[in-house]
């Protein structure tokens, strides 16, 4: 069993009505949680404005009408910032240059934020339909009542409600004040689009985050920049599971640029905190340079004795054994063999492979009043939470997390280990502090895609017929 | 400790660095310009390419001591307004993926456009062997210098 599961997503199948404090309307899923954190409003800071028509967790609709989605999940290079907030506009028929998308933090307001498994879509892709279906039947009800005509007579399109009988129309922004005071519609009466009718879904619409990319902007998690922030490096046995037993701590608090060297003790899961020597210093490289001198007595463990060589010898003894378990046993493979004109044999072996995903693991983190708020690339935030709770006892309520942009996933990010590293070395230290792995620690601490070894063996007939 | 006076993207700046910190880690931790990134350290992945006098080079394996008074340009300061050709075509063709190496490929394609502004695919995937993508975008960024060149052409950049 993974220790950290992605969130099973099939339990989000109806929407549920609930009242805010702030007298609009949410429309969030439901959820086996608590009905407190269903009623909170979720607000990622770069939404301020007042007033908004918030008919769901995912949708905030300005009086200016400046409509602004949440991306719920990691954007990893997999487009899903852009893809889901597509499917909403399509059904609230909003104009494409209306919309703003905002990354949402961790919250379990929307439901499972893990992308993995290139399941973000599937899961999502009917639910986020209705969310904006249900957005626009919501408009459309405010504009029946303002302009007290049948609702079944409006049509929206481009932002705009329209009353083709009379001619009258009112944009998104002008509906917010009454769309506010509209309960939300009963999923089965909310129609959603027909596919002939699309406007966005099929086309090519760019990367949100693209004029960012091409020009620089902080996006990814290692461009977090934090007032006052310090920058660490993290040292780990090079065996897995290796403890430290001691280390020149002295002699690096010396050297330039360091303001913290410790020892981060960590337990002894692989999927845990791991042990190792953290050093905080003013700048990346103060950082890097220090831990060039560093020296750590390890006591390494069990893994210490394990080696590719010694994994090849391994495979190569059972090789010549009889398998210890029978997957299929089609007609009698043993006579065909002996029968056959030719026996091929061969041998594969693959090696253990890193997902080097090109931005190194990195994690940010700021330990304050008995809670933590974390800036990560992560695949798994969830899991980024439940670590940070298992291994340094932080309530999940005390946890703030900020999912940022990642350099790439390929599932490595699903593993929050770099999250655990960095909310240890926040909390000793309690300024912000920014963990970078080196490219070096990215190779060597992957949770690699496991090597293995292929032996076949194959009879062909005179004919060269494959007959075993 | 040594005070440095670089020009980077046409303005002076002054940082207080140890001689061999990168120009790397000064453009990110003290000059707060992040587009240009650390992937590797050690000038294998090209994700940190910026300009040197116009020329690309691996910042992660400069030090700043070494930068003087060369002009440096990071992808902030490509085109002042974000709308070099390659910039644009990035968008129009939709060409990142992950978008951490792209800083790094838009730089190197510069320069190339720069002293060869019809480049074949063969001089294209040459110039360009340094500057990795683990999403294997590689055949839009080809694409999008192709794009970019005949774009350069009509604005005649």
């Amino acid at each position: 069993m993974n220790e950290y599961p992605l969130e099973n997503a099939s339990r989000r199948d109806f929407l549920r009505k609930s009242t805010l404090a702030g007298g609009g309307l949410v429309l969030g899923f439901y959820l086996n949680v608590a009905d407190s954190a269903a009623k909170r409003v979720a607000k990622p800071s770069a939404i301020s404005e007042s007033n908004l028509f918030k008919p769901n967790a995912f949708i905030h609709i300005a009086p200016t009408g400046k409509v602004t989605l949440i991306s719920k999940q990691p954007e990893i290079g997999q487009g899903i910032k852009t893809s889901l907030p597509m499917v909403i506009a399509e059904e609230l028929e909003v104009n494409w240059l209306d919309v703003q998308i905002v990354q949402g933090d961790l919250d379990p307001i929307y439901g499972s934020q893990s992308a993995g498994g290139s399941r973000s879509t599937p899961t999502n892709y009917q639910e986020f339909h209705k969310l904006g279906a249900t957005a626009r039947t919501m408009l459309i009800l405010a504009a029946a009542e303002i302009l007290r005509v049948p609702a079944a007579e409006l049509i929206a399109k481009d932002s705009v409600v329209h009353h083709p009988p009379s001619g009258k129309q009112l944009n998104y922004g002008q509906l917010v004040e009454k769309a506010v005071t509209i309960p939300v519609p009963a999923p089965e009466s909310v129609k959603l689009k027909e596919p002939k009718d699309y406007k966005l879904l099929g086309t090519r619409i760019g990367g949100v985050d693209n004029p960012g990319v091409v020009t620089g902007k902080p996006l990814f998690g290692i461009d977090v920049q934090l007032p006052s922030m310090l920058y660490a490096t993290y040292q780990k046995c090079p065996a897995f599971g290796g403890k430290v037993v001691s280390a020149n701590l002295d002699k690096i608090k010396t050297l330039p640029g360091v303001k913290h060297v410790f020892i981060v003790e960590g337990g002894t899961s692989l999927k845990g905190l791991l042990p190792g020597v953290a050093i905080v210093a003013d700048s990346t490289w103060a950082a890097f340079t220090a831990r060039k001198q560093l020296e750590v007595v390890w006591d390494e463990g069990p893994a210490a004795a394990q080696s590719w060589a010694g994994f090849s010898a391994k495979a190569k003894e059972l090789s010549e054994q009889a398998g210890s378990e029978v997957l299929r046993n089609d007609g009698n493979a043993k006579q065909a063999l002996e029968d056959a004109d030719k026996t091929v044999e061969a041998a594969y072996s693959y090696p253990f492979i890193s997902h080097a995903s090109i931005e190194p693991q990195n994690c940010t983190a700021w330990f304050k009043d008995g809670g933590i708020e974390i800036w990560a690339p992560t695949q798994n935030p969830e899991a980024g939470q439940k670590i940070v709770t298992d291994t340094l006892g932080i309530p999940k309520e005390k946890i703030t997390l900020h999912i940022t942009r990642s350099g790439g996933g390929f599932g490595r990010r699903l593993i929050p280990d770099y999250i655990a590293e960095s909310a240890a070395i926040a909390k000793q230290i309690g300024v912000p502090v920014k963990l970078t792995w080196t490219r070096e620690d990215d190779l060597q601490h992957d949770q690699f895609r496991a090597g293995g070894f292929h032996f076949l063996k194959g009879g062909l007939d005179e004919q060269g017929k494959l007959i075993a | 400790m040594s005070k440095y006076t670089v020009n980077v993207n046409g303005t002076q700046k002054t940082v207080d660095v140890n001689p061999d910190t990168p120009l790397l880690w000064v453009l990110r931790d003290h000059l707060n310009l992040v587009g240009t990134k650390f992937g590797c350290g050690i000038g294998q992945c090209g994700a940190c390419t910026v300009h040197i006098d116009g020329q690309p080079t691996r910042a992660c394996l400069t030090p700043i001591a070494k930068v003087g008074q060369s002009r440096v340009t990071t992808i902030e300061g490509l085109h002042p307004t974000g709308e070099h050709p390659l910039q644009k075509v990035w968008q129009a063709l939709d060409v990142p993926q992950c978008g951490y190496c792209q800083a790094g490929q838009i730089m190197t394609a510069a320069a190339l456009l720069k002293k060869n502004p019809r480049p074949t695919d063969a001089e294209i995937d040459a110039e360009l062997a340094g500057n990795l993508c683990r999403c294997g975008t590689y055949l839009r960024i080809r694409a999008g210098i192709h794009r970019a060149a005949e774009l350069a052409v009509k604005e005649s950049i």
